[in-house]
């Protein structure tokens, strides 16, 4: 896939230069995906800029899942974002920049085809001022869809992506096509990322191994979660075993924690 | 207000276009979609300044709308801005002018109810018509 520049006969997009230039100010922009949903992509993004908040790192999180926002639902995002010269200025919660459609749509269904979603992570983008970052935390839909392929196609050298699956025979299977994508796109793999680990062995491994990328750990399944994501303050949620979990796994695949 | 950035952005996309092409912008014309709702006076405005701070300076241009259609998946019907907006509140007209696309959220098609709506046209900003001299 081709970068999409400007060319000099059709109409010149006017966010190709935005999107480069925002996206320069930003050290690491980490796309967190896997084959399912449901295998706690949104917590893991959320949580995660959380956490590099807390250790003194300008943090963003970016919710690219147009159909399933979650990442305000998590954070208890309440502010909206504030129209500025410099664009849409995200609200803050825990230390974390965000910034989600859900804020502009309130909940409502985003009934979007193809190539309006493709125009909308462009807006989006191109429109969201997060100022210089450490990293941006990009939480993404199940699979491999138009936000997933739109956002990479900006972000690619600087881009990072961290695939997460449970440890299902499914999720696994899913996830083994979403590297596929990833390594098309050349974009780099941080590596698996098990979630919902429940004992005994991680099948993730193996994953991992065939695919050659790293294997990142297993977060085990945290029951004091049940019924309270949405409702934990973040600083509770710092607090849970399926925090101190990640942000082992987290430090040791050389995020600054 | 975010008529500013994206004003900057046209004229950075100019000024890429005129490095990438060695040619120097004498003209072009901004099409903003009628969806986007943008204050044309402002961005107009911004514009004007831009280009004269830029490599591109001397560049004439016009800013013109673009009338918008939002079709219906559904039933094939076509709405015109009046009546794809007729019903919306100020608070989402504000969301349909950062992402016009999410008039699917907010509006429903007029003939049939449906939310399966598409901006055919009228959506956001675009650079057409760009002349230039080697
Ligand atoms: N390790 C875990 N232990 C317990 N519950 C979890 C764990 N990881 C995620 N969850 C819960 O699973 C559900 C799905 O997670 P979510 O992050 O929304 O998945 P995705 O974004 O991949 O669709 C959420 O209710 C979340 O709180
Ligand atoms: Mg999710
Ligand atoms: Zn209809």
């Amino acid at each position: 896939m081709s970068r999409a520049r400007n060319s000099s006969k059709g109409p010149l997009d006017y966010r190709e230069l935005l999107i480069e230039a925002r996206l320069r100010d930003v050290s690491r922009t980490v796309l967190v995906t896997g084959g399912k949903g449901g295998v706690g992509k949104s917590l893991i993004a959320a949580t995660a800029a959380l956490l590099l908040s807390r250790s003194n790192n300008r943090t963003g999180l970016l919710d690219l899942d147009l159909h399933g926002p979650s990442s305000c639902l998590i954070l208890g995002v309440e502010d909206s974002p504030v129209e500025a010269e410099d664009g849409l200025i995200p609200p803050i919660v825990g230390g974390v920049k965000v910034m989600s459609v859900d804020l502009l749509s309130r909940g409502r269904p985003l009934p979007l085809t193809g190539r309006a979603k493709e125009e909308v992570v462009k807006e989006v983008l191109a429109l969201t001022f997060y100022g210089r970052l450490d990293y941006l935390l990009v939480d993404l839909p199940p699979g491999t869809g138009d936000e997933l392929l739109t956002v990479s196609r900006y972000v690619r050298r600087r881009g990072e992506a961290i695939v997460v699956t449970t440890p299902t025979t499914l999720s696994l299977q899913v996830a083994k096509r979403v590297i596929q994508i990833l390594e098309s796109m050349t974009l780099k793999i941080v590596g698996v990322l098990e979630n919902m680990h429940a004992g005994g062995g991680s099948p993730s491994k193996e994953l991992a191994r065939e695919a050659g990328i790293e294997f990142l750990g297993a977060i085990p399944y945290d029951p004091s979660l049940d019924g309270r994501v949405g409702r934990l303050r973040p600083d509770e949620l710092l607090s849970t075993r399926f925090a101190e979990s990640l942000r082992e796994i987290l430090r040791q695949a050389s995020y600054h924690l | 207000m975010h008529e500013f950035v994206i004003a900057r952005g046209v004229v950075e996309s100019l000024r890429e276009f005129s490095l990438r092409t060695g040619r120097r912008v004498s003209s072009f014309r901004v099409l903003v979609g009628e969806l986007s709702m943008l204050n044309l006076e402002v961005l107009g405005e911004a514009l004007g300044r831009l280009v004269e701070e830029s490599e591109v300076r001397g560049a004439s241009f016009t800013v013109d709308v673009e009338p918008a259609e939002v079709g219906c998946g559904s039933c094939g019907h076509v709405m015109s801005f009046g009546e794809a907006v007729s019903e919306l509140g100020e608070e989402e007209k504000e969301a349909i002018h950062f992402l016009p696309d999410l008039i699917a959220s907010f509006t429903v098609c007029r003939r049939c109810g449906s939310h399966d709506l598409r901006v055919v046209s009228g959506r956001g900003v675009s650079v057409r018509d760009v002349t230039g001299t080697e």
